[in-house]
Parts: C-alpha cells; sequence; structure tokens
C-alpha cells in the first residue's frame, strides 16, 4: 500500500494553532506513506492538482487529508482521487481543524501530539481500505414540500414548472403562511397578499402540484431518493370538491363564535370558516373544537358541501427529497411580564398591528386603541421584545422586526399624521437594498427614535406608561401612550419539532434547524435529500424566504433530475465461512436488512451501514465494508501507540449526531481537553465490546462512546442497542476487576456541541479521579477476582 | 521557475538581462543616443526607470540621463516601444521587441514617394544622419575627361533650388556649404562650376531637374543612352520624424509620419533666466535640432521641425518651454490581455497620468515569530498495571465468541446480563486453568 497524506494549513485556521510542516514531517515517517506534504489550502485547486499529480507519479494507493472534518470536504477529496483514477473509497481523513485547532487553542503542544495521533490512525486506516463501489438504485423525482409559506410555494413552484412532480403538506387550511397575513411588506410597502396570492392559486392550479391541505405528517421513512412519507388530512368536513367557497351561506348562520387565530385575536370568526379571504383551497373548515352541532351550516350551504361525516384520510407518499419550509412561530410576548402584554389590552405584538392595518383585518384598516376603539394618538414600538434577549433563552437577532416596526409606524403616521410614534430601539438594523432609505425616510416622516430598552409598562387609569432609559441622553424617562406594540422575536416552529426528529435534523443552539453548513450550504439539511427553505433555518425577510425556496427547489432538481442515485457502499458484508447462522444479527438489524437461512445474508438495498449487527456477531463474520473490524482496531491501536497525555481517552462518535457535535464544538471556538482520540462510527451501535477492550488493552485510560440522543437516533435505535451492549460490557468489567468508570456512554446531538464539549472535561476529571488503567489492581485487595481464588 | 536578472554596462551601453527557464529578455540602454526626454520615465509600469541630472548632461556633464532599477523592471519593453530616438533596443530572445506584432510601438518615419528625384538634398540636413543616398554613373564613371573640348557652361542662379543633383554627378559642380538653420534649412548657398574640371559633355543639363543649366559643346557619345540614377534610404530605425527632409526637399518628395503631435511654446516670465549664447542646452539635447536664436537675440524654436519629446523641457534650467503632446502616432495595439495598459501608456504620453496600480493600502502581515511547539512529555506509565489490566481483559476474552454469551449481552436485562456472562467468564477460566494444569 503506498499512503499520500497532506497535511492541510487551512490558513492559520490549523496552522494558528498546529505546525503543519512538522505534521507532514512526521507523517512521512508512518508505515506505508510514500508522500507527506503541508499544504496551504488542501481544498484550492493547487491542493487538489498536487494530490492529483502525486496519485499518478507516485503511483498512491490510498490518500491521507489531514484537514477540516470529513463532514465537510470528504466528497471534494472523494471525487478529486477520484479524477485521478483511484477509487473514491481509497481515502481518509483527519479531522484535525474541528476536533482539534479549533478546540484546543490554548495548549498547542498537546493539540500537536493530538494532530499526530489522528494522522497515524487515519494512516492505519487507509492502509486497510479497499475499493469500493456504490449501487446504483432507482429514485423517485417527486419532492414533499413541507410547509406552504412563501418558501414552500416558491420551491413547489419552482420545481413543479421544471417538470418535477411536488407534494406540498400544509397543516393549516390555508396555505400562504405568515406572509398572507401581513399588511404591507418593506421597502416597497407593496400590499402583502397581493403579491403573494397569485402564487398561491398557482400552486392550487398547478398540474404537478399535489396540495394536501389541513394535514400532518406522521412519519418518514427512508433515505434520500426513497423516503415514504405518511400521513393524515384532517377532516374540514366540507367536501372540498363541492364547496363553492361562498363562505357567507355557511359562517353567516353558524351561531358560534370563536376569536380567529388568523387576526392574532383581535377579530372573531364562526366556527364553520375560512381562515382568510384568499385562502387556498378556497374552501371553507368547520372547527371541531368549536363546533356545536347545530347544522344550520349543512341547511344552508346550496352546494351540500357540508360533510358531518367526513374522517379523517391517510396518504403515503413515495418521494426523492423533502424540502423542510416549516416557518417559524411567534415569540410567546406573555413572557416577558414586564411589558403587560396579556394583561393591557392597549399593548399589542406586531402581528396583531399587522392585522390593524389590514384593510381586510378586523378594524378594516383602522388603527384604533383596543381599550376604546378610539384612533391611536400616541403609540411607542418595543424593538428586541424576546429576541437579543438571553433573559427568554433567545441570542439571536430576529432580523424582520426593525424593518416591519418601520414599515408599521410609517404606515400608522402617514393614516394619522398628528399621531407622535416612537419607536424604542437598541440598535436599528437595516441592512438591505433600500432599507437604509426607509429608515431615513421614517425619519422625515416625524417618526421618533429612542435608543434604550424599554423596562417597564405600566397601565394606570387605562393609560400606557413607559419606563425607559435613554441612552443616548443619558436620562431615565417615563412617558405615557396609548398604545404599545411590540416586536415579537420569530422563533422557531415548535410544530416542526415533529418532522425534525422524524428526519433527525439538528437544531442550533436557537432552535432553529441546523443547515449543513452555515456559509457554504443554506439550503442544505446534513441528511442527505433533506433541504431547508425559509424560516425554518432562521428568520428571514421574504425576499431570502423566496430566494432559499428557489435555491431548495434547485438542489433538489440537482440530486433527483437522473432519477437515480449512487449509494454510498457502507453495506454490511457477510464472511459466510465464519457465519455460524445464529441470528443474532437479525435480531440486533433495525433495518430488518438480515435473513438467516443456514448463514446470514444481507440484502443490500435495505442495509443502511449502521452497523450494529457487525458489533454483536459474536464470531465476526459480519463486517462493515467502509468501517471494518480491522479498520477500526487498526485505529484504536495508532490512537494509542503513545498516549501522550494521562488520562488517555479513546472516543467512539457517531457520524450523525455526535460526530456533528464535535465538529459544532469546533465551528462554536468551544474549548475542551485534548485527552480524546475519536474514532468516527457510523452508528455507535457499530462499536463492538472487543474495540473498547481492545482500547483498554493497549492502555487507554478510558473510553468514551457518544451516539444521538436516544429517540434521535438515524437507524432508529442503534443506540439503544449500543447503551444496552456498553451497559452489560460495564457490568462484565467490574466482575474481572476493572473500574467500569473507564467506560462511558453518552448522547450528544448536532447541535450539542458544548454538550460533548462538556462531557469530554467531566470524563478528564472522573479519570483523573479513577487513576491511570490498572490503578484498580493496586486499590483491590488482591488483584484476582473471586472465583479463581482457588 | 527561477528568474535572474542582472546589468551590465559598457561604454556607453547599459544592458539589464533577465533570464528565465523559457526566455532572455535584453534590454540595451545606450545612453549616448538619450537625449532625457524622459518619455520612458513616465511610461514605465513599474516606475523602475528615473530621470537624471538631465540639465547638467546637457551642459556637459556625461551621464546617462536615465537610471534604470533593474530588480524593478518587468522588461514589458514600453521604453523601447516608445524612445522617440531609439536609445533603447530590447531584444525577446534575439528578436527585436518592435518587431513583435502583439505590442504597439512608436512610430515616426520618413518614406520617399513618387514625386522624389531623388537628389539627395535632404541627407545633409538630417538631423540623425538617417538618410544615404547613392547616385551612379558619375561622370567619372563614363570615362575621363575628353581633352581640349570647347563650350560653355551657365547655372542659371534663378533656377538652381541647389538641390546639388548636378553635384552628384560631376565633381565640376561646387556646391558652396552654408549651415542648415531651423529657418533656413538649405545647407548650400552657392552653385560655382569648375571648368577645369569639365568637359562641357552637357549630361548635367539633362540631369537638371529645373533647367538651370544651359551647356554648349559636343555632348559625349555613349554606347548606352544616359541614364542617371539614384538611390535614396532612410533608415527608419535613426528617423526621428522630425521632417526637416520634407520642408528641405524642393519636390514635396517624401511622406513624413510624426512620432507626436502638439505644441512647444515658451514661458515668457522665465525668459529672462534664458543666456541663449551660453547655455544652449535646449540645443544640445534637441534630436531635431529645432532651436535657434533669432535675430532679436532671444531664443526660438522651429515648431514644425520639433517632434514635441520634451527634452529641452527637462535640460532648461530655468523652466522656459513647455511641451504638450496631442497625439502620438504609433503601431495598432492588439487585442491581448494587456492592451489597456498599453493604451494607458500610450494615452499617458499625451495626458502625462500614468496608472500605476496603489498598493499604498496594502499590509503586509507582521512579523511575528510563533514560538517553536514545546515537546510534550508522555506520562509515565507502569507496565505491571497495563499487564494486569491485560490479564482482566483477556478474561472477557474467554467468552467474547460464543454465541450464547453474546445473545445475553445483547439481549437480556443489562444487570442480569452481566451478572450470567461474568459466570460464563468465570467457568471458562476455570477450565482453561485446569486445563492449563492438566498440561502442566
Amino acid at each position: 500500500m503506498r499512503i499520500g497524506v497532506y497535511v492541510c494549513h487551512c490558513g492559520l485556521n490549523i496552522a494558528g494553532v498546529l505546525d503543519p510542516a512538522d505534521l507532514s514531517k512526521f507523517a512521512g515517517t508512518l508505515p506505508n506513506v510514500v508522500v507527506a506534504r503541508d499544504i496551504q489550502f488542501t481544498c484550492s485547486d493547487i491542493g487538489q492538482d498536487t494530490i492529483k499529480e502525486d496519485i499518478k507519479e507516485q503511483k498512491l494507493d490510498s490518500i491521507v487529508v489531514a484537514a477540516c472534518s470529513p463532514r465537510l470536504h470528504e466528497p471534494t477529496f472523494r471525487r478529486v482521487i477520484a479524477d485521478a483514477g483511484l477509487n473514491p473509497f481509497m481515502l481518509e481523513m483527519a479531522n484535525i481543524r474541528e476536533q482539534c485547532s479549533w478546540v484546543h487553542m490554548g495548549e498547542p503542544a498537546q493539540a500537536q501530539e493530538k494532530a499526530r495521533d489522528l494522522i497515524r490512525m487515519s494512516v492505519a486506516k487507509a492502509a486497510l481500505l479497499q475499493p469500493l463501489e456504490g449501487e446504483i438504485i432507482p429514485i423517485s423525482r417527486d419532492v414533499l414540500v413541507i410547509g406552504g409559506g412563501v418558501a414552500g410555494i416558491q420551491a413547489s413552484l419552482d420545481l413543479a414548472d421544471s417538470g418535477m412532480h411536488v407534494y406540498m403538506v400544509e397543516r393549516r387550511p390555508t396555505i400562504g403562511g405568515y406572509m398572507a397575513l401581513l399588511n404591507d411588506v418593506f421597502p416597497t410597502n407593496d400590499c402583502s397578499i397581493c403579491v403573494l396570492s397569485p402564487k398561491m392559486t398557482d400552486v392550487y392550479n398547478h398540474p404537478l402540484i399535489t396540495l394536501i391541505s389541513y394535514a400532518e405528517i406522521l412519519n418518514i421513512e427512508g433515505s434520500v431518493g426513497r423516503f415514504t412519507v405518511t400521513g393524515i388530512k384532517k377532516p374540514r368536513f366540507v367536501d372540498e370538491s363541492l364547496c363553492k367557497g361562498c363562505i357567507n351561506d355557511c359562517a353567516d348562520v353558524c351561531p358560534v363564535e370563536v376569536p380567529n387565530e388568523y387576526e392574532f385575536g383581535l377579530g372573531k370568526r364562526k366556527a364553520i370558516y375560512m381562515s382568510i379571504p384568499q385562502s387556498v383551497p378556497l374552501v371553507a373548515c368547520i372547527d371541531p373544537e368549536a363546533c356545536v352541532g347545530c347544522g344550520l351550516c349543512a341547511e344552508a350551504c346550496t352546494a351540500d358541501a357540508i360533510k358531518y361525516d367526513q374522517e379523517p384520510e391517510e396518504f403515503k407518499l413515495d418521494v426523492g427529497a423533502i424540502i423542510v419550509a416549516t416557518g417559524w412561530q411567534p415569540f410567546d410576548a406573555i413572557k416577558k411580564e414586564e411589558f403587560g402584554y396579556g394583561k393591557y389590552k392597549d399593548v399589542i405584538t406586531g402581528l396583531q398591528m399587522e392585522r390593524l392595518l389590514n384593510a381586510a383585518g378586523p378594524t378594516e384598516g383602522n388603527v384604533v386603541r383596543p381599550s376604546t376603539g378610539e384612533i391611536v394618538k400616541s403609540l411607542a414600538f418595543l424593538q428586541c421584545v424576546g429576541s437579543r434577549d438571553l433573559s427568554v433563552g433567545n441570542a439571536y437577532c430576529s432580523r424582520v422586526c426593525c424593518m416591519y416596526a418601520l414599515k408599521n409606524a410609517q404606515l400608522v403616521k402617514e393614516k394619522y399624521p398628528d399621531a407622535d410614534i416612537t419607536i424604542h430601539y437598541i440598535d436599528l438594523r437595516a441592512g438591505g437594498e433600500g432599507y437604509e432609505e426607509y429608515y431615513m425616510r421614517a425619519q422625515r416622516l416625524g417618526i421618533n427614535f429612542v435608543r434604550g430598552r424599554v423596562s417597564q409598562i405600566e397601565e394606570i387609569d387605562g393609560d400606557l406608561y413607559l419606563t425607559y432609559e435613554d441612552t443616548l441622553l443619558g436620562r431615565v424617562r417615563k412617558k405615557h401612550y396609548d398604545m404599545v406594540c411590540l416586536s415579537a422575536a420569530l422563533e422557531a416552529n415548535k410544530d416542526a419539532d415533529v418532522i425534525g426528529n422524524l428526519l433527525g435534523l439538528a437544531k442550533r443552539p436557537d432552535n432553529f434547524f441546523e443547515i449543513a453548513h452555515p456559509k457554504m450550504r443554506p439550503v442544505e439539511a446534513h441528511v442527505d435529500g433533506v433541504f431547508i427553505a425559509g424560516c425554518a433555518s432562521g428568520p428571514k425577510e421574504i425576499q431570502v424566504s423566496i430566494a432559499q425556496g428557489g435555491a431548495a427547489a434547485a438542489k433538489a432538481m440537482r440530486l433527483l433530475i437522473k432519477g437515480e442515485l449512487a449509494l454510498d457502499p457502507v453495506t454490511a458484508v457477510v464472511n459466510l465461512e465464519k457465519c455460524i447462522g445464529c441470528k443474532l444479527c437479525v435480531d440486533t438489524c433495525p433495518s430488518k436488512a438480515i435473513s438467516v437461512d443456514k448463514t446470514a445474508y444481507v440484502d443490500e438495498a435495505s442495509c443502511k451501514g449502521c452497523g450494529t449487527c457487525a458489533a454483536a456477531c459474536p464470531v465476526d463474520a459480519i463486517d462493515m465494508r467502509l468501517f471494518s473490524d480491522q479498520q477500526i482496531l487498526s485505529q484504536v491501536r495508532a490512537a494509542t501507540e503513545v498516549k501522550g497525555q494521562y488520562p488517555f481517552i479513546v472516543g467512539f462518535l457517531c457520524n450523525w449526531c455526535s460526530y456533528a457535535g464535535a465538529d459544532l464544538a469546533g465551528t462554536s471556538r468551544i474549548q475542551y481537553p485534548t485527552n480524546m482520540r475519536v474514532v468516527r462510527v457510523m452508528c455507535v451501535g457499530r462499536v463492538d465490546p472487543a474495540f473498547v477492550i481492545e482500547a483498554l488493552n493497549c492502555g487507554a485510560d478510558g473510553v468514551l462512546i457518544s451516539g444521538c440522543r436516544l429517540g434521535e437516533c438515524h437507524y432508529q435505535k442503534g443506540n439503544y442497542q449500543a447503551y444496552q451492549r456498553i451497559q452489560v460490557l460495564r457490568g462484565v468489567l467490574e466482575k474481572v476487576g476493572v473500574n467500569p468508570n473507564r467506560v462511558k456512554i453518552i448522547w450528544c446531538a448536532a447541535s450539542e456541541g458544548e454538550i460533548l464539549a462538556k462531557e469530554v472535561r467531566q470524563f478528564v476529571e472522573e479519570l483523573k479521579e479513577i487513576g491511570p488503567i490498572g490503578t484498580e489492581l493496586k486499590s483491590l485487595a488482591e488483584p484476582e477476582p473471586t472465583w479463581s481464588d482457588d | 521557475m527561477e528568474i535572474e536578472k542582472e546589468m551590465e554596462v559598457e561604454g556607453s551601453h547599459i544592458t539589464c538581462i533577465q533570464r528565465s527557464d523559457e526566455s532572455v529578455k535584453v534590454l540595451d540602454y545606450d545612453y549616448k543616443k538619450c537625449n532625457g526626454c524622459g518619455i520612458c520615465v513616465g511610461l514605465c509600469p513599474k516606475e523602475a526607470l528615473q530621470l537624471g541630472p538631465v540639465i547638467e548632461i546637457a551642459t556637459g556633464l556625461d551621464a546617462p540621463p536615465v537610471l534604470i532599477d533593474v530588480d524593478a523592471c518587468v522588461f514589458c519593453g514600453m521604453c523601447a516601444a516608445f524612445c522617440p530616438v531609439s536609445a533603447y533596443e530590447m531584444r525577446v530572445d534575439d528578436k527585436d521587441f518592435n518587431d513583435l506584432e502583439e505590442y504597439p510601438h512608436l512610430v515616426s518615419k520618413a518614406e520617399p514617394n513618387e514625386k522624389c528625384i531623388p537628389c539627395g538634398l535632404c541627407e545633409p540636413v538630417c538631423p540623425s544622419e538617417a538618410i544615404t543616398t547613392v547616385f551612379y554613373p558619375t561622370r567619372d564613371d563614363l570615362g575621363p575627361l575628353r581633352e581640349d573640348e570647347k563650350g560653355e557652361i551657365k547655372v542659371d542662379q534663378e533656377k538652381c533650388n541647389f538641390c546639388g543633383i548636378c553635384a552628384k554627378f560631376c565633381s565640376a559642380f561646387v556646391l558652396l556649404e552654408k549651415e542648415p538653420k531651423p529657418m533656413d534649412l538649405v545647407p548650400f548657398e552657392q552653385l560655382l562650376v569648375d571648368e577645369d574640371l569639365c568637359d562641357y559633355c552637357g549630361l548635367c543639363a539633362e540631369i537638371c531637374p529645373e533647367e538651370a543649366i544651359i551647356v554648349e559643346g559636343k555632348p559625349l557619345e555613349l554606347d548606352e543612352k544616359f541614364e542617371f540614377k539614384g538611390e535614396i534610404e532612410i533608415d527608419q530605425d535613426l528617423c526621428i520624424g522630425c521632417g526637416r527632409c520634407l520642408l528641405v526637399c524642393p519636390y514635396d518628395g517624401v511622406d513624413i509620419t510624426k512620432p507626436f503631435e502638439g505644441e512647444i511654446g515658451l514661458v515668457e516670465k522665465q525668459l529672462p533666466l534664458c543666456d541663449p549664447l551660453g547655455c544652449h542646452a535646449c540645443f544640445n539635447v534637441c534630436p531635431a535640432d529645432c532651436w535657434y536664436v533669432g535675430e532679436d537675440g532671444r531664443i526660438k524654436v522651429a515648431e514644425d521641425q520639433c517632434i514635441f519629446c520634451g527634452s529641452c523641457v527637462n535640460a532648461c534650467h530655468c523652466h522656459a518651454i513647455e511641451v504638450a503632446r496631442s497625439e502620438v502616432s504609433h503601431t495598432p495595439v492588439k487585442d491581448t490581455p494587456w492592451a489597456e495598459e498599453w493604451k494607458d501608456a500610450i494615452s499617458s504620453m499625451v495626458t502625462g497620468v500614468k496608472k500605476r496600480p496603489d498598493l499604498s493600502g496594502v499590509i503586509a502581515p507582521p512579523e511575528i515569530e510563533k514560538p517553536p511547539l514545546l515537546k510534550i512529555e508522555v506520562p509515565e506509565r507502569d507496565p505491571e498495571l497495563l499487564k494486569g489490566i491485560r490479564a482482566k481483559l483477556d478474561l472477557i476474552d474467554l467468552v467474547i465468541n460464543k454465541p450464547r454469551a453474546r445473545f445475553i449481552w445483547e439481549q437480556n436485562e443489562i444487570a442480569e446480563a452481566s451478572e450470567n456472562i461474568a459466570t460464563r467468564i468465570e467457568k471458562a477460566a476455570k477450565k482453561a486453568a485446569e486445563k492449563a494444569g492438566a498440561q502442566k
């Protein structure tokens, strides 16, 4: 085996902490390595060309790139070596950036030692790599778009216009999302629904879009190219094909009035209702939580569309890709008790202001004090309510509030030029085309701006008094207003958690879905075949959501357009000579991909490659193609060759959550001790007790196994099986006289970089308490366990 | 790729050489040819050229008017392409740079046209000695003078324009020379005939373009028809395009391409400082010899002969001269990646402004020594302890490949599974011990 090793400087990202020249010199001394170089940017053209040339000239068989996380650039370098004629799977990456230089900035010497170990591990694995061929499978070209807001609408239309079939699933009775409820949109003051409604009807009328509204998704199975989605369409109790959308006939006679959620409580609706006049589909809906069953609507409906016996309809979709456009939800302003929202009627939110200003809203466009119904004379806007506020757990800026407050302030001022309007802000953020000019316009209109957070709103004799510090004047003031509008934050949509869990999407600390790379892959999820558009991945303006919808559509097309997909050859493979047909693998496989007829047979199309079977197999007859026993054992041995630090930990991190979490710790620069050497596995279910034993045998002081949080395993139950296996191992270790606390299994989601770092810190401390491996032999009366005393 | 640069000085030649793996570029600067106009200095994209003490040089100092920083020079060839006096010669792999079509270069030339006789009057007035003429046959070529021939020869001074073609043919004509002056370029003031050297053959009358010679006598008999031929050659490399040849030519027999168009003028208020008879710096540097002292004793310039190179401006200690160029005559700028830069260079000769990249905002990384990574100390470990641990772990190995144990491991309730496996290990250990004992 002739191996080439390429150590990346990554500018100063790596070289700022580590010494890449020393690392490449070190790599050159490792067995099988025939060329080792350090390169400024390995992923650059020059870096790629260097690798390609070396492969040809030095006749390299496999390549080690010591650089960033394989989760970032493994596809890049696989393509590079494939271009040079190598099998793309003859690549191993050593993660010396996210999991070394970025997390050990204060300990360069130990970080360097860790980087050497990581390179030694990669070289050891690289020597055992085998060329693999990915299977090409036919896939569905249909796309599921979850969420019918403006991002989902744009994605669906772009896909359908390009000839792809789209299923759009929307949980509400109408599509349109929040945009359909807004009054005007900044910075042009276009009427929001006027520009959106044509797109909504296009969705409905498009022959290639199947709109499933008022529906919930219950389950998603499968993976990229072959997702199977099931859900139910809730009963509207109105036949969609018969309803004419005339609504007045039925709603007029309905005797039940409830607060209208589409007016955010400022208006009311009947139990049979249409969300908004421009609803798509234009079909009435009976609210089962309000209807009293009087039967009047059925009598009034001339089209006989009311069907009280309608039942939930199940649906099942086969799609190749999924676009998550689940949007956002408003921050619950009640949490900011000091502002009295929910207590004082004249304190409203920005969304309520949208409805007050809206000609189709509860007041037909008149901005009135909810307490008195009088036209507003003085109005304060409070910015950053629930944004940039750690007291409610939101560190982030909601990005649109400055602009929508500016817009609403202007609209009110234009309508009531005498009104006294003030915007209380921390920083006014008007970054965008035409935004700063919009801000200047607001100033010219005579809107007041006060810099500083409002500390309290009090209601005295029906009037509101704001207490605030004007930080520009350095004075605390108290001022009276008729009405206060809170610019409430945009938060992650809690209702989307179900979708997130079904798909195994990672969340950021701000609770929005995490995208595959915060800069370079803005609409891709960590999960192949899943794309995220719009506010599901964080607050955005409408035009950005639309752009993302289009981008997600393009990404989905790129993936599905050929109708086939090359799978990673990560599957399990059976050594028939070793197999004893014990069927333990059959029981263990979470994908039901293994059957036994004398010997085991793996259905490669069903096998997801978690490796739980290989870890369970008593006789090591099942192995994984890409994460083989020998490869992992060689990594463990390479990791422990020097043990430059005490305590010394070998870690096994699952690719999807914990390894991603460790990467996130890196991108977030969360520092943790250098003591651990990580072996990446697809799933913690892959961790064979033999790996752990080998690590201890080689002198590791501890072994940390980290998987997805329970219930979030990419392979459904790999982490449960790992838990069982490791816990039993811990029991056995205790019995034979090895301190079981040297082996620890934890859970860490892809969004939990901080947790991973904390766990490592804690484990290091615990191991310091326990002492170096073997210390337990001293503390026991005599090392021999009881049964071998005789 | 390695690039080497060097500079050699030999006589008046300062030679810069750049060698790379692929090419050798030689820029040869002959400072004796250079008149210090400084066009190259203004053009140089790298500011590798600097103007020397031209005022002193113009009044006698022997020094190169332009100083070359060979390290800064990129051998682009702009200086060579636009030098109006060909003080530079650039060779790229032994090819003359100005022959390369992909780069424009200055055009200054004089080309005889169909009206040229030629007569050769231009030859002595060319300030750069670019013109040579050859005439044949001469009277001597046609045989010796006939003895004792009688006759008469007369030159009509009214008609004669001193073209001198007769003198080229026959040594009986003597042209009285005078110094050509810008205002009076004709270098002769009288045509005389030495009748001692004349045999009245009459051929001169045939060749006089103005029929200004009248000869009476016996014509010379010739075997062939008499034909007097002249050839004029203008070395375009030497020609500076001043146009003197055209101005002196009685027949408009030459087409001129001036290198530059423009204006030259004197700054009145500076003129009191000028010492037209004492200084002569402008006279000395002017490649076209177009300066003179007027009848009023003041300095004057013949604008029609000026090529607007501007060397006089640099040479004048009293800053009394102004030159403004309005046009540059050059070969076409081909569509190349460097076309814009060369166009800018060309326009800079008119505007005086050459765009140069402004690197003043560029900062270099500070030279911070990264402290060398400290050697880590590998903690010492007790091999005995590890041996002990291995002995313990080996016990687990006794059952790890037993299917029954592994079923329990994977599937039974955790505490019970550990217990069960421990029991199995115990048994297996005993068995192994017995076996070992038996072997002993």
